[in-house]
């Protein structure tokens, strides 16, 4: 078997690669996923603790009394928490505001605050802090340093007074991001004196349900943890479907490339094979020795894929906790931690794939006659047998397919089931069109090129058993380029369109985001009526984005003095004219965002009543509009309204009308020079806050192009692979040429422009498929990710770059073949 | 005897074989004149084939030299050997080695084609070509449609059809039953002799070796006399 591997030295280290690459891009986005996940559970879990239920009050927060009447009436199971992302010397951290009596039941790391030392100094020192000692470090801080910590914007002095200690290393990764004070310390650090976000509790069902009938005050709410976060997980699981999907991808390219060569080893050695079988080798035994070979190839393979596998999944987690981030939930907590059963998974997806991929051939080679299988026409019969059969799977896929886009659900997983089975059936299609291709352009490149050209499609074609899965796997690849380039596209000028009939204002302000994440902090009291009276503004819009409870979970809310202006939004529906939609806002009506209306089953007519402080009110839906802000949606309410409402009057954001809009540059810097003594805020003109915009977009597709790149080395590996094998049968065939005349440059142009033609045929397969694999990825994938419908755009780049992939792929693998046969002289190609 | 059209003097060619090296021809001196049928008759392994080879510019000699028509075949490079053979040579080989994705036609049409006759032209000359060795009508067929016999007289027609110097054919019968050999080895003859061509055959075949005006003997990677 060693001799085998050995005399097949190119071939077999090209199948490592594949495999090793394969296995490399899974476990990569295993890790970066598994980081995420982790990260994520850490943020809500750590700071939930063991908390099962929790009371909250909307923007306004619970009055601190709550609590008192809960620990009077006996209740010793509930502590007061108050919540906000801070920066410390640029650092994100969560500020966690704690009552330091009643908190280290819920929270085992939080007892710190209640040791004596500590207890002492929270109570009695003004801006008493506690840090994980590993953070302090970090920072360069030492227990009894004062430090600066900015909330919303504004900047407050807080004292070290002593240095949480984790008991073990998932509470010291959970302790690291957390600041910890006492309660009134951040009141005051958060502005909002008697009151706190929410009291976390530890009930049983029916004590749940007794409290919950109690009067807790109107404008309360008691939920199980984790509610308010629940959106959050959704979309992020969205997004790691998505990832997961991707790597897949990279390793079924991988397994193309392992079946092309498995598949070209056997029929190499078919003399050979027929030999040992009529000397009297048994099927069951040939059919072992492929698999034997099969599986030590695989070993290898996945071993160096998982190393490579663990150094790229460490650039991965970076961009993949960043996108989260920005995008979908605040992250300040990080665990990295190599996840073994990412390992584990790599492991055997690796050397399981490697041996299924072997499978098909080891049982041709097995299921060989002995004479049959010493003979070279069944190997040139089993090229039309492998059309036949491939264009039947291909068939059962696509209907497979299409039968799973027809099933009544929005499950993201089925979605991507029916992606695969649509894409993979194509592949399978690959063959037939490529033999189609090829008699195509047999008379083409005749008059082109005399009896070589026409030889050149016709020797693709005989040689189909071999290429066939090269050229599947690189159009695969090459068309998931198309369809991701085109859905980006579309995504993107989408998001242009939206942009510019939504950020109507020439300025806009809003209080510094913490960690890229959407500001949702308020802006100082005296920032409004600053705004306000600004010479060269002609007017001001505000803004309050915050959480409110409503009867179908906690929804952002965006409450605008200005939710309809000009008449410029984008609506999906809307049950009345646009010219009376700001009466019906102002009356109490909402509008909703259309990933809400997806994610909530809502639509034009629906009631949701929201939270007030006297009350649900029962807000009819009037309109879905477009938004691409959030994937979990938001209800747009008028801010008067909303005002009543919740007694919220605080605003996060301002956007202002100017009278010169060339101005607006120049104006940024005016506001936040002025406005610097009460609250640094971000003061971003139009263009920059679009600039941001698309660099956060950009960001959050930087994962997927990367997998894309390496899904399609892998395939040009595949190719590369293909006309290795290819040559090895050919050789005789240049031998005869070159004893005929053709010279050695003229051979490697030949084995370049039959490449070529390779690559073409990837090349001009992908387009339809990845035109396909985009119109499914914008219209159904992504729409039951997050909720988004976008408009299909076609631009020539993504055809044209998919096109130069594709031959830039397969002129590179030819590169070596057609250096070998140049290399060799006649007689050895005839030997 | 009339001028010389190949001169080989002093070919040397060995092959390491384990640990051992061997000779396969040793100091061995050849000359052809023109209009000449020279067969060279040898034993299985007594390195014929190679002399052809070599003599073709296929494979190179460790030492000696190889003059066909004034060139110097040694001191040429591998490209241009590779034109001279393209203008100057013709190869029939044992196996026929036709090329199975070109038609009849386009086999017997590519010495043409790489010799820069226009694909119209030298399709025209590759059916005349073609209807003197009697496959008129087999221009498009593929070779694998074609019986042994068939194939061999394409590959004969390919030698023949750019008119080469010298036409050099290895063991053009030993893949044939008697009566078709006979057959080729006719026809060959008759076309070398129609345009007062050259021929080297090589063959292990006495009765092959009989159309020849010379015959020579292959012994221990030397010539001799029959």
């Amino acid at each position: 078997m060693l001799r085998q591997i050995a005399a097949n030295r190119s071939q077999t280290l090209l199948m490592v690669a594949g495999v090793a690459l394969g296995v490399a891009v899974v476990v990569a986005v295993d890790i970066a996923n598994d980081s995420a996940s982790r990260a994520f559970q850490l943020s809500t879990e750590a700071i939930a603790g063991r908390a099962t239920h929790e009371i909250s009050g909307g923007p306004t927060g619970v009055p601190v009394e709550v609590y008192r009447q809960l620990r009077r009436s006996g209740r010793r199971d509930a502590a007061p928490v108050i919540q906000r992302l801070v920066v410390v010397e640029g650092q994100p951290l969560t500020l966690l505001g704690i009552d330091p009596f009643a908190d280290a039941q819920f929270r085992g790391y939080t007892a710190v605050a209640a040791a004596a030392a500590s207890l002492d100094a929270l109570l009695t020192v003004p801006g008493a802090a506690i840090l994980a000692a590993a953070t302090a470090d970090s920072l360069g801080l030492a227990v009894g340093d004062d430090f600066e910590v900015v909330v919303g914007g504004i900047s407050k002095r807080l004292v070290l007074v002593d240095l949480a200690e984790a008991a073990d290393a998932r509470t010291e990764r959970a302790v690291r991001g957390i600041l910890l004070t006492d309660i009134a310390s951040a009141q005051e650090l958060t502005g909002r004196p008697q009151r706190v976000d929410r009291i976390d509790l530890i009930l049983d069902d029916a004590a749940a349900a007794q409290l919950a009938g109690e009067t807790l005050g109107r404008g309360l709410r008691l939920d199980p943890v984790g509610t308010a976060s629940g959106p959050a997980r959704e979309m992020i699981d969205a997004f790691r479907t998505n990832l997961l999907a991707l790597s897949l991808l990279a390793l079924i390219v991988g397994l193309f490339l392992i079946f092309n060569t498995m598949t070209f080893s056997v029929v190499r050695r078919r003399a050979g094979i027929g030999t040992l079988r009529a000397l009297g080798m048994t099927a069951r035994e040939v059919f072992r020795q492929i698999c034997i070979e099969a599986s030590a190839i695989g070993l290898v393979g996945t071993g160096l894929g998982l190393l490579l596998g663990v150094a790229l999944g460490r650039g991965a987690v970076d961009l993949v906790l960043t996108t989260i981030n920005d995008i979908f939930f605040p992250l300040t907590f990080r665990d990295d931690s190599l996840p073994l059963l990412s390992l584990a998974k790599g492991a055997a997806l690796g050397v399981g794939a490697t041996v299924v991929a072997a499978l098909p051939a080891a049982r041709e080679a097995a299921a060989s006659a002995p004479r049959s299988a010493m003979m070279r026409s069944s190997a040139e019969h089993s090229a039309t047998r492998l059309v036949a059969a491939a264009s039947r799977i291909a068939l059962l896929l696509l209907l497979g397919g299409l039968v799973l886009f027809a099933l009544p659900t929005r499950s993201l997983v089925v979605g991507f089931a029916g992606l695969f089975a649509a894409t993979l059936g194509i592949a399978f299609l690959t063959p037939l069109a490529t033999q189609g291709l090829m008699s195509a352009l047999i008379a083409p490149l005749r008059s082109l090129a005399g009896s070589l050209g026409a030889a050149a499609p016709r020797d693709v074609s005989r040689s189909l058993s071999r290429t066939a899965t090269a050229v599947a796997a690189l159009m695969l690849a090459i068309s998931v380029a198309i369809g991701l380039q085109l859905m980006i596209g579309s995504f993107r000028s989408t998001v242009a369109v939206w942009l510019e009939r939504t950020l109507t204002g020439d300025v806009y302000i809003s209080a510094p985001s913490v960690g890229g994440t959407a500001a949702t902090d308020p802006l100082a009291p005296g920032v409004r009526p600053a705004l306000e009276q600004l010479a060269g503004v002609r007017s001001v819009d505000f803004v309050r984005s915050t959480t409110v409870r409503t009867d179908l979970g906690p929804i952002r809310v965006a409450a605008s003095s200005r939710p309809v202006y000009r008449g410029q939004r984008l609506y999906h529906s809307l049950a009345v004219p646009v010219i009376e939609l700001s009466a019906a806002l102002r009356a109490g009506a909402v509008l909703a965002s259309e990933p809400l209306m997806n994610r909530l089953g809502i639509e034009v007519g629906s009631l949701i009543a929201i939270d007030g402080r006297d009350g649900p009110h029962r807000a009819e839906v009037v309109g879905i509009y477009y938004d691409y802000a959030s994937s979990q949606g938001t209800l747009m309410l008028d801010m008067d309204f909303y005002q009543r409402l919740s007694g919220d009057t605080q605003i996060t954001g301002a956007a202002l009308h100017l009278e010169d809009p060339g101005a607006a540059a120049e104006m940024s810097l005016q506001v936040a020079r002025a406005l610097a003594p009460q609250q640094a805020l971000d003061v971003r003109p139009n263009r920059a806050l679009r600039a941001e915009v698309f660099a956060v977009f950009d960001q959050a597709f930087a994962i997927t192009g990367a997998l894309v790149i390496l899904a399609t080395l892998v395939a040009a590996l595949g190719v590369l692979s293909a006309l290795l094998a290819v040559q090895l049968e050919r050789g005789r065939d240049f031998g005869i040429l070159r004893a005929v005349g053709l010279t050695a440059r003229q051979s490697a142009r030949q084995v370049v422009g039959e490449t070529m033609l390779l690559g073409a045929a990837a090349g001009l397969l992908a387009i339809p498929t990845g035109t396909a694999l985009a119109y499914l990825l914008i219209h159904v994938i992504n729409k039951r990710a997050f909720g988004w419908t976008l408009q299909m755009t076609f631009d020539t780049e993504p055809y044209l770059s998919a096109m130069g992939l594709a031959l830039g792929s397969a002129l590179l693998a030819a590169l070596l073949p057609a250096r070998r046969i140049a290399a060799r002289s006649p007689v050895e190609l005839l030997r | 005897m009339a001028a010389a059209l190949l001169e080989a003097s002093g070919l040397v060619k060995s092959y390491v074989e384990g640990d051992r090296r061997r000779r396969i021809l040793d100091e061995l001196d050849l000359t052809i004149p023109k209009t000449e049928i020279t067969a060279i008759l040898g034993e299985s392994g007594s390195g014929k084939s190679t002399l052809l080879h070599i003599l073709g510019g296929i494979d190179t000699a460790d030492s000696g030299s190889v003059r066909i028509d004034g060139a110097d075949l040694t001191r040429l490079s591998e490209e241009d050997r590779t034109l001279f053979r393209r203008r100057d040579l013709g190869i029939v080989f044992q196996f026929f080695n036709l090329l199975p994705t070109l038609t009849v036609g386009e086999n017997v049409a590519i010495p043409l084609e790489l010799a820069g006759v226009s694909p119209a032209a030298a399709a025209e000359r590759s059916a005349h070509m073609l209807d003197r060795v009697g496959l008129g009508g087999r221009a498009a067929s593929f070779p694998d449609r074609l019986s042994g016999g068939e194939q061999q007289r394409v590959a004969i027609a390919r030698a023949l059809v750019h008119d080469p110097a010298v036409v050099l054919a290895d063991e053009p019968t030993g893949n044939l039953d008697h009566d078709t050999g006979e057959t080729v080895l006719g026809l060959l003859e008759e076309l070398t002799r129609d345009r007062g061509g050259n021929l080297v055959l090589v063959t292990h075949s006495p009765a092959a070796a009989a159309v020849a005006d010379r015959v020579l003997v292959m012994r221990d990677g030397v010539l001799h006399h029959r």
